[in-house]
C-alpha cells in the first residue's frame, strides 16, 4: 500500500499524541479513582467502627442496639444499606430488617482492622461491604462494679464477632463514569487539535522534497546530462539528491555506451551493405563477361560472410548479456582442443608465413563447455594470424595445476602502448583509433572472448611486452 | 578528371574505382589515411572522395590539412555515420558535399560530375567551343552537328582541354588531370593522344582546333 508521506508523518503524530494523552488520562483517571475510593472507604470504616461500638454483652449475651435505633440508612426503601452480625462459629446474630432474609458475604479480618472488598450487593447493585472482627464490651459492669467485670471477663471471656456492613456504590460509579467521559473528551479534543496544528508544519516541511519531485519529473532519456541542485535544501534531502545524481551519473554513462554501442553497430553493418550495392550496381552498369560476373559474386559472397560474421557475433553477445547462453560442460582434453581450434587457421597463417610454437601440457583435462572454449580460442587465434608480423612466430602455451588451467597465445607485430591493451576488450574498440576496417576486424573478436570466458568462469587478460609482442592468456577452472 | 577514392573498406573503394573509370574519370585509390594523403599531397586532383573513418589517419584531418595548404580539389565526404554532426563538421572544415552509406552509385556518380563542373566553374553540362559540342553527360562530341566517336581517353582529354579553352595546357596537366597511376606512363603519350584527338576532330577538312604552343602545351579553341 503506498501512502503519502504526509499522511504517514500525521499519522504518526496522531498514533503518537494519541498514546501520549491516552496513557496520562489513564494515570489521572487512576490517582483520581483511588482518591474517591479512598475517601469512600474512610467514611466507610467510621460508620462500620460506629456500629461495631453499638455491639455489646450483658451476661454473656450479645446485645446489638442498631436494630433498636432503626437507622434510617439500614430503614429505608430506596437504596438501602445492609448489615449482617456473626458469631464466630458462623451463627448469624442479627442482620439489617432489609437484608433479611438473604446474608451478606461473611468477610471475617483480624481483629480491628477492617476488609473492605467491592462485591454485588444481594439486591444486585454494585456495591462494597466492609468486615469488622471485634470483641464488643460488656454493658455496665465495668463502670459499675470493676470487680464484677473482671470476674466475669476471667469466667466468661467474651468472643469475637463480625460485623459486615454493605453499601451500594452507585454515587462514586456515577462520578468516576462522568470524570471518564471529561477526560475522553479532553484526549479526543487535544488529538484532533495537534493534527490541525501540525498538517501544516508536515506540509511546509515537505516542500523541499516536492520541490525535488518536481524538478526529477522532468529529467528522461534526453536530458540525463541535468543534475539536481543540492544547495539550500535541508541536509536530509540533500543526501537523497546526492544519491540520485550519482544514480544519473551512472544512467548517462550506461546510456552514453548504448549510444556508443548502437552507432557502432550501425556502422558495422552499413559498411558492408554500402560495399555489396557499390559492387552490384556498377557491375550492372554494363554488361560484362561471365568471368567478370563470377569474379564479383566471389566478392559479394565474401561480404555477405563478414557480415554474418557480424551479425552473429552481436547476436551470440546480445544473448550472453541476457543470461540466454546455456553452458554445457563435460570433460575435455585441452591440449587437443588447442590443436584442433587451430586448423581452420591453419592455411591463412601459412599464407602470412606464419610459423606456430607450440608449448603444450599432455592431457590436462579440463571440465568446461567445449564449444565456447572452441570460440575463445577460435578468436585469439585469429586475432594472432591477422595483427602478427608476415613471418613472425605465434606461441600457443597451456599449462595446468591442481585446480587450473592457462593458455596464452603471442603473436609479434604490436603497435599497442600498455594503456590501449587496457580496452582491447572493449567492444567496437580498434587499435587504431581512427580506423574504419570492417570485416572480421570489427572489434568484436576480443570483446567475444571475454563474455565466453566469463560464462565459462574463466579470465581473459592482455599484455603487451616491450609493445612489440601481444599476449592473451586465459585462466580457466578444470572443474 | 582526375579522382582520388580514400576508402580503407575494400569493396566500396574498389566498386567505386571500378564505376568511375568507367565513367570516363582517371582514378586512384588510398586505402588508408596517410597513403590517401600523400596521393592527394603528390597530385592535382580535382575531386576527392573521402571516407572519414580511416585507418591511421581520419578523413576530418585529412580535410583539415589539404584545405591548410590551399588546394582547391572539391573533396566529397563518404561516411556511414548518419549523425548529422560529422557532415556538418565535415562541410564546416571545407568540404564541398557529402554522402551516407549506402548510397546509390548513380547518385555520388551524379554529384561527382557537378563538383567538377563546379572545378571549373560550368554550370551547364554542355561545353560548346566554336563549332565543337560536348555533352558531359552523355559523354558525347559533335563538330559541326556530326557526332565524333571517340575512346574513353580521347573524350577525357577532349573534356579537359575543353573545361580550360582557350588556355595553354601544358603537358604536365594533362598528365595530371586525365591519366592516374595505372596509366601507360611513355613519355610521348600525352602528345600521341593529342595527335589522335586532332585526328578526329580536324577530319573532314574542318578548321584546327587543337593548337600546340612549342615548349608551352596545347590550346583549344579558334585562333583569334
Amino acid at each position: 500500500m503506498t501512502r503519502s508521506v504526509q499522511s504517514r508523518l500525521l499519522l504518526g503524530i496522531a498514533v503518537g499524541s494519541a498514546i501520549v494523552l491516552l496513557s496520562a488520562g489513564l494515570v489521572f483517571y487512576g490517582l483520581i479513582r483511588a482518591a474517591l475510593i479512598a475517601e469512600f472507604d474512610a467514611s466507610f470504616t467510621v460508620e462500620a467502627r460506629t456500629l461495631a461500638a453499638l455491639v455489646e454483652t450483658e451476661d454473656g449475651l450479645i446485645q446489638s442496639e442498631m436494630s433498636e435505633r432503626g437507622m434510617e440508612r439500614f430503614e429505608r426503601k430506596d437504596r438501602p444499606e445492609y448489615y449482617q452480625l456473626w458469631r464466630h462459629d458462623g451463627t448469624v446474630i442479627e442482620r439489617s430488617s432489609r437484608l433479611s432474609p438473604r446474608n451478606l458475604n461473611c468477610i471475617a479480618g483480624p481483629f480491628d482492622r477492617p476488609r473492605l472488598r467491592f462485591a454485588r450487593l444481594p439486591d444486585g447493585r454494585p456495591g462494597r461491604t466492609i468486615g469488622v472482627t471485634f470483641t464488643p464490651h460488656q454493658e455496665g459492669q465495668a463502670d459499675r462494679d470493676p470487680d464484677h467485670a473482671a470476674r466475669l471477663s476471667a469466667k466468661l471471656a467474651p468472643l469475637p464477632v463480625t460485623l459486615v456492613v454493605g453499601r451500594d456504590t452507585i454515587d462514586l460509579d456515577r462520578t468516576l463514569a462522568r470524570i471518564k467521559r471529561l477526560l475522553l473528551g479532553v484526549f479526543g479534543g487535544a488529538v484532533l487539535l495537534s493534527l490541525l496544528v501540525t498538517a501544516p508544519i508536515v506540509y511546509l516541511g515537505l516542500r523541499p522534497l516536492r520541490a525535488t519531485s518536481a524538478r526529477i519529473a522532468v529529467i528522461d532519456s534526453q536530458s540525463l546530462d541535468l543534475r539536481l541542485d543540492s544547495t539550500d535544501v535541508p541536509a536530509e534531502v540533500r543526501s537523497v539528491i546526492d544519491c540520485l545524481n550519482g544514480l544519473l551519473d551512472r544512467l548517462d554513462q550506461a546510456f552514453q555506451r548504448e549510444r556508443a554501442f548502437s552507432a557502432n553497430v550501425a556502422h558495422e553493418l552499413r559498411t558492408p551493405l554500402a560495399g555489396l550495392r557499390s559492387t552490384i550496381e556498377v557491375t550492372l552498369s554494363k554488361p560484362r563477361d561471365p568471368t567478370a560476373y563470377q569474379h564479383v559474386l566471389a566478392n559479394c559472397l565474401e561480404i555477405c560472410k563478414q557480415t554474418q560474421w557480424i551479425v552473429e557475433n552481436l547476436l551470440l553477445l546480445a544473448r550472453i548479456d541476457s543470461g540466454q547462453c546455456e553452458l554445457r560442460r563435460t570433460p575435455v582434453r585441452l591440449d587437443e582442443l588447442i590443436h584442433q581450434a587451430w586448423a581452420p587457421l591453419a592455411e591463412r597463417a601459412e599464407s602470412r608465413g606464419l610459423n606456430v610454437t607450440w608449448i603444450t601440457c599432455n592431457r590436462t583435462i579440463v571440465n568446461t563447455d567445449r564449444e565456447k572454449l572452441r570460440m575463445i580460442l577460435h578468436n585469439l587465434y585469429d586475432n594472432a594470424v591477422t595483427y602478427a608480423d608476415p613471418g613472425s612466430t605465434i606461441e600457443i602455451a597451456a599449462s595446468s595445476s591442481e585446480e587450473t588451467a592457462g593458455i596464452s597465445i603471442s603473436n609479434a607485430g604490436s603497435s599497442l602502448s600498455p594503456q590501449d591493451v587496457q580496452h582491447v576488450f572493449d567492444r567496437f574498440w580498434r587499435g587504431d583509433r581512427s580506423r574504419g576496417e570492417t570485416g572480421q576486424h570489427a572489434g568484436l573478436g576480443l570483446p567475444l572472448c571475454k563474455e565466453l570466458a566469463r560464462l565459462l568462469g574463466a579470465e581473459v587478460f592482455a599484455t603487451t611486452e616491450n609493445s612489440s609482442r601481444f599476449r592473451v592468456w586465459v585462466k580457466l577452472p578444470r572443474t | 578528371m582526375r579522382v582520388l577514392i580514400v576508402e580503407d573498406y575494400a569493396p566500396i573503394r574498389n566498386a567505386i574505382t571500378q564505376g568511375l573509370r568507367e565513367a570516363g574519370f582517371a582514378v586512384d585509390a588510398a586505402e588508408d589515411g596517410s597513403q590517401g594523403l600523400w596521393y592527394a599531397e603528390s597530385s592535382d586532383y580535382d575531386l576527392i572522395v573521402l571516407d572519414l573513418m580511416l585507418p591511421k589517419i581520419d578523413g576530418l584531418t585529412i580535410l583539415k590539412k589539404l584545405r591548410a595548404d590551399g588546394r582547391r580539389m572539391c573533396i566529397l565526404i563518404l561516411t556511414a555515420k548518419d549523425q548529422l554532426e560529422d557532415s556538418v563538421s565535415g562541410l564546416n572544415l571545407g568540404a564541398d558535399d557529402y554522402l551516407v552509406k549506402p548510397f546509390a552509385f548513380d547518385e555520388l556518380l551524379a554529384r561527382v560530375r557537378t563538383l567538377v563542373r563546379r572545378r571549373y566553374d560550368l554550370r551547364n553540362p554542355m561545353i560548346r567551343v566554336a563549332d565543337l559540342e560536348i555533352d558531359t553527360n552523355a559523354r558525347t562530341a559533335k563538330r559541326d552537328g556530326r557526332s565524333i566517336e571517340l575512346t574513353a581517353r580521347e573524350y577525357a582529354l577532349l573534356e579537359y582541354l575543353a573545361t580550360r579553352a582557350g588556355q595553354v595546357v601544358t603537358r604536365t596537366d594533362i598528365w595530371e588531370h586525365v591519366y592516374d597511376f595505372d596509366s601507360d606512363s611513355q613519355s610521348n603519350v600525352v602528345d600521341v593522344y593529342v595527335g589522335y584527338l586532332r585526328k578526329k576532330l580536324e577530319a573532314a577538312h574542318l578548321p584546327k582546333l587543337i593548337h600546340t604552343r612549342r615548349g608551352q602545351g596545347y590550346v583549344l579553341g579558334e585562333l583569334p
